[in-house]
């Protein structure tokens, strides 16, 4: 992965470290494992490792679970373990600020919270919820 | 919710796994420098 928090954490837990662990030589023991591993590394993927495995451009790949169970509906070959050490729990996140939102407002964030929840694919987003675009970042 | 999706293992793996398992805390800025700068020697190897 390209996300170097995700990577480098993950890899602390391979060496038997918490995931939390901030210690500058931890991160260049992990950079010096990385580099030696490099040529055995295609690429440092945007997220999308599962694209390249379902297209067989790589065997091994590190990537969400939820993104390999998508990908092993299509592909029997595919299958997904988290490591032996453990690995870094990453999960998504939908936030309803306490006081923030109008009551309205409130009860479409509670709907669109169930749509997302929802296992169905491609169901229709709640047509009474709309895409709010978000401010420009200063 | 389908069984096939609350039974998948891969989706909620079982507990002996999940207990290795470790959120992540925000460190600081100045950790997320080192990854960073570590990130760039790293691709740059």
């Amino acid at each position: 992965m390209s996300d170097a928090s995700e990577l480098f954490r993950n890899c602390f837990k391979y060496l038997g470290h918490s995931i939390n662990d901030d210690s500058p030589e931890l991160i260049k023991q992990v950079e010096a494992l990385l580099i030696k591993q490099k040529p055995n590394i295609k690429s440092f993927h945007e997220d999308n490792g599962q694209d390249l495995l379902l297209s067989g451009e790589v065997d091994v790949v590190m990537e969400y679970n939820g993104d390999i169970a998508q990908v092993m509906t299509e592909d029997e070959d595919i299958s997904f373990v988290v490591p032996k050490e453990g690995a870094m729990r990453q999960p998504d996140t939908l936030a309803d600020p306490e006081g923030r939102a109008a009551s309205r407002e409130r009860a479409q964030v509670h709907q669109l919270t169930s749509w997302t929840r929802r296992s169905e694919p491609r169901s229709p987003r709640p047509s009474n919820t709309r895409r709010r675009t978000r401010p420009p970042l200063r | 919710m389908p069984d096939s999706y609350k039974n998948n293992p891969v989706i909620f793996p079982p507990a002996e796994i999940i207990a290795k398992c470790e959120y992540p805390s925000y460190l600081g800025a100045d950790f997320t420098r080192l990854l960073d700068e570590a990130m760039t020697r790293l691709r740059a190897a």
